[in-house]
């Protein structure tokens, strides 16, 4: 292993228009590699720290203080170090020392991680994927793609759309390739624009690239999937399937504990009735986020329901692991969900990330790795995705350039893989 | 010298979702590069081809699977085994086998990805940044040092970049300060941020997004959206009509009716003349200092008028030409000749390689245009423009609002450049 001769860190803007880090790390051989890290608008309580200047700069969201961290106090410590992923996690986890990286900030640390873990799979002379499958012992030799979870329609706090559930998502569970599967998404997506102007509704996008037209309600969004998915002619139930990402914890009243869903108080009971509707209605096979963060009894039982059903069903908890393993080690224990919604930054190193995706295999959930609402054009996840084989991938809509950068690496992985040709001759 | 040893073409998307190309080259000592291309939304009807598959079995009739062959099976045998440092006999060979006027047998997609990453993979292999690389392959004497382009943001998107509730197609804000390019950047980035919440409380629900990363709030008048950004400045710490100007891209050819011979505004018909006294009027209340495509392509002698009218007013405004021009050079001398304009904005697609882009910029450069480098509605996350720009000392970039991966990695990277030249310190 090469060491380390050099750390630079420098202030970004990612794809919503906001400062962020990206570090570039040089090894004595002059092999480096750059990676800059994303960030969340709709965040759990338990994340680790993302550090701002609070400055007059960028209205204070500037991150020349997280970019100092890691010239002045990172740097200094891991350069003459070898590039090893794990090590070099482990001495910023000391150098941190708090439990949520309130220190150094979870973006300084989260920059330098990534970037070395990619510095040295380039030195391996290995695809990041392979590399990060090596380093971190992962057993499987097969490699299975994720299946892509299109967020198309944004509601929630992405968008303003009116909408308390904050993604609607197309899964096209049927195509064997990721090619075909992004072909399907995108030309549903193309649908879905069509009829929006028909309808007279914006067409415009939210964050995460979907859009983000004025509903009433949730069943006017479901049904606006069921007309796209009919007019591309793809079975309901068979080819496609749905997926909600509720953020329930965003319309949670803490104090009265009660759900403020679609303008009216609800219990956690009611909630649970909501959802049954909706996996009776719709093709839905993908959950998350349905209660609140710390709201765990209703889980459980949901989650049980739902496991008793023929169909599979995930229940996925974001804001409730937030890539966390005390939080997972809770959740395992409790059988909160199924699944695991896996992000980098909720945690700040590639090392954890690791160990709480192992800690989850290990329990036979199902893993998904995603992106955030506030994304550079960084593909990191897209190899993450490919390394550990997760089922599903979310990086939102194949539309915005920071979104369709995860989707054109992982087309790129499969050719890798499994030499799909480009062109196959068509009938 | 190294030598291309392979070429591999694939079709990726882009950032609104339709297919592109990307070209990968290997050279014979190991070294790779790559490039992807654009697409327009709003497109001259003068521009290089952009080859389509028209196959309505997928991506409805977008894929460019032909054209990615077309590099495979045409380009890579007569490529392979060139030297990487000829760029510009590359660029030659590439017209040579296309052979049309507007690149009508291989695509101006798949020239130009070939293009671009020969000239990636030169730069590396001669070790120098892409800027650089390009400075030393054209250099004609017209450049001296180095400066940064300075930005255009397209903060407002209407006409066919939104959904034709107003006709003018971008509403930009120039920041015009003296500053390096990171202040400029930082500038519109705040400014942003403030009509972000101006149009999120005004307007409720709709502070979503268009093509080029501009908001398109539910506005009906093209006023309306100048007011917009004009209380979005006044908010802000800088200086309307000093620190920050604002532009126009109207794309008259989106509200223009052929048949009639006017300008559709809300229905209304409204000849050159009217626009032109539009124009006046909207100059008199907002500090305007750019106007793009303000006419129909082809109206070459009322563009003249235009111009007099708007340098009457003030020497330094610019007139500048993108669907009257699509960098091409024929057009431009017609522009020229008929003292339509003076800047033109250069789009590498609408032409299709690089070597005749340059020779465009450089054209209009003698001239004494100003160049504006753009990027296209349909971008990828390639910054190829960026060093362009600086390569040509641009004096202006447009790449869009502060938002949306494919936009911001342009700025991203004209800021990383001017680290480089200039060790400007956080």
């Amino acid at each position: 292993m090469t060491k380390i001769k050099e750390i630079k860190a420098r202030e970004i803007l990612d794809s919503r228009g906001n400062p962020t880090i990206e570090v570039k790390v040089i090894l004595e051989n002059n092999i480096q590699a750059k990676a800059a890290v994303p960030s969340g608008a709709s965040t759990g309580k338990h994340e680790a720290l993302e550090l701002r200047d609070n400055d007059v700069r960028y209205s204070g969201k500037g991150v020349l203080n997280a970019c100092q961290n890691v010239e002045k106090i990172i740097a200094p410590v891991l350069i003459g170090q070898e590039a090893n992923p794990i090590e070099i996690d482990k001495k910023m986890l000391a150098l941190d020392n708090t439990p949520n990286k309130s220190k150094l900030g979870a973006n300084a640390i989260l920059g330098v991680s990534l970037a070395v873990a990619r510095v040295a799979a380039q030195d391996a002379g290995q695809p990041l994927y392979k590399y990060i499958r090596d380093v971190y012992d992962i057993s499987s030799s097969e490699y299975v793609l994720p299946t892509p979870l299109f967020n198309i329609i944004n509601g929630g706090i992405h968008s303003d759309s009116g909408l308390d559930v904050q993604e609607f998502m197309v899964i096209p569970v049927s195509p064997k390739t990721l090619k075909e599967k992004m072909r399907v998404g995108t030309e549903v997506f193309g649908t879905l624009r069509e009829i929006l102007k028909k309808k007279g509704l914006t067409f415009a996008v939210g964050d995460e690239g979907g859009f983000a037209p004025k509903l009433k309600n949730t069943h006017e969004a479901f049904n606006l999937l069921v007309a796209v998915t009919e007019f591309t002619k793809h079975t309901l139930g068979e080819e496609i399937f749905f997926g909600v990402d509720v953020a329930a914890s965003v319309f949670y009243n803490e104090k009265i504990k009660k759900y403020v869903f679609e303008k009216k108080n609800k219990s956690s009971d009611d909630m649970a009735k909501i959802y049954w509707s909706w996996i009776k209605k719709y093709p839905l096979l993908f959950l998350e986020d349905p209660f609140a963060e710390d709201d765990w009894t209703p889980w459980s039982s949901l989650t049980k329901k739902v496991d008793e059903l023929e169909q599979k069903i995930l229940v996925v908890g974001d804001d409730l692991f937030t890539t966390n393993i005390e939080r997972l080690e809770k959740g395992i224990t409790d059988k909160s969900t199924n699944s695991i919604l896996i992000k980098l930054n909720q945690i700040g190193t590639l090392t954890e990330t690791m160990q709480c995706i192992a800690l989850a295999r290990k329990n036979n959930y199902k893993v998904i790795i995603s992106h955030r609402s506030g994304e550079t054009n960084d593909t990191f996840i897209s190899d993450l995705a490919v390394a550990v084989n997760a089922d599903f991938i979310k990086a939102g809509a194949p539309n915005r350039g920071e979104r369709v950068a995860k989707y054109n690496r992982l087309m790129e992985i499969e050719d890798e893989l499994f030499h799909i040709p480009q062109w196959p001759e068509r009938k | 010298m190294a030598k291309i040893k392979q070429i591999f073409a694939s079709e990726i998307l882009n950032s609104r979702g339709e297919p592109t190309i990307q070209t990968k080259i290997v050279l014979d000592n190991g070294l790779k590069a790559r490039a992807t291309v654009p697409v327009g939304a709003s497109k001259g009807r003068h521009e290089a081809m952009d080859l389509r598959d028209h196959d309505p079995s997928r991506y409805n009739g977008q894929g460019v699977l032909k054209a990615c062959k077309n590099i495979q099976d045409i380009i890579t045998p007569v490529l392979i085994g060139i030297d990487i440092s000829e760029q510009v006999k590359i660029d030659e060979i590439l017209i040579g086998l296309d052979a049309t006027p507007n690149k009508f047998n291989l695509g101006a997609n798949a020239l130009l990805s070939v293009s671009l990453s020969c000239c990636r993979a030169g730069a590396l292999n001669s070790n120098l940044h892409l800027y650089k690389y390009i400075r030393e392959k054209y250099n004609t004497g017209d450049f001296v040092g180095y400066k940064l382009p300075i930005p255009i943001f397209n903060m407002i998107n209407g006409g066919k970049h939104s959904d034709d509730r107003f006709e003018v197609q971008e509403f930009n804000i120039i920041p015009s300060n003296d500053s390096p390019f990171r202040e400029k950047f930082r500038a519109s980035v705040e400014i942003f941020y403030l009509l972000k919440n101006i149009i999120k409380t005004r307007y409720g629900y709709f502070a979503t997004v268009g093509d080029e990363g501009g908001f398109t709030p539910s506005i009906v008048q093209n006023e309306d959206a100048l007011n917009l950004l004009n209380e979005a400045v006044s908010n802000s710490s800088y200086e309307l009509g000093k620190e920050i100007l604002f532009g126009l891209d109207v794309a008259a050819d989106g509200f223009y009716d052929i048949n009639k011979r006017k300008y559709i505004i809300k229905k209304r018909e409204n000849s050159a003349r009217d626009m032109i006294d539009l124009y006046k009027e909207w100059a008199s209340k907002y500090p305007l200092a750019i106007i793009e495509d303000g006419l129909v392509q082809d109206a070459w002698l009322q563009w003249k008028e235009l111009k007099e009218v708007f340098l009457a007013i003030n020497p330094d405004f610019l007139i500048v030409g993108d669907n009257l021009f699509t960098t091409n050079i024929t057009l431009l001398e017609k522009g020229i000749l008929n003292d339509s304009a003076n800047t033109i904005s250069i789009k590498a697609n609408q032409v299709g390689t690089l070597s005749e882009t340059i020779k465009c910029i450089n054209f209009a450069r003698r001239a004494g245009y100003k160049i504006i480098i753009s990027h296209r509605s349909g971008e990828t996350n390639d910054t190829f423009i960026s060093d362009l720009a600086v390569a040509v000392n641009a004096d202006f970039i447009k790449a869009g609002a502060p938002n949306r991966g494919e936009r911001v990695a342009k700025y991203n990277r004209l800021m990383e450049i001017e680290d480089e030249l200039l060790h400007i310190s956080q």
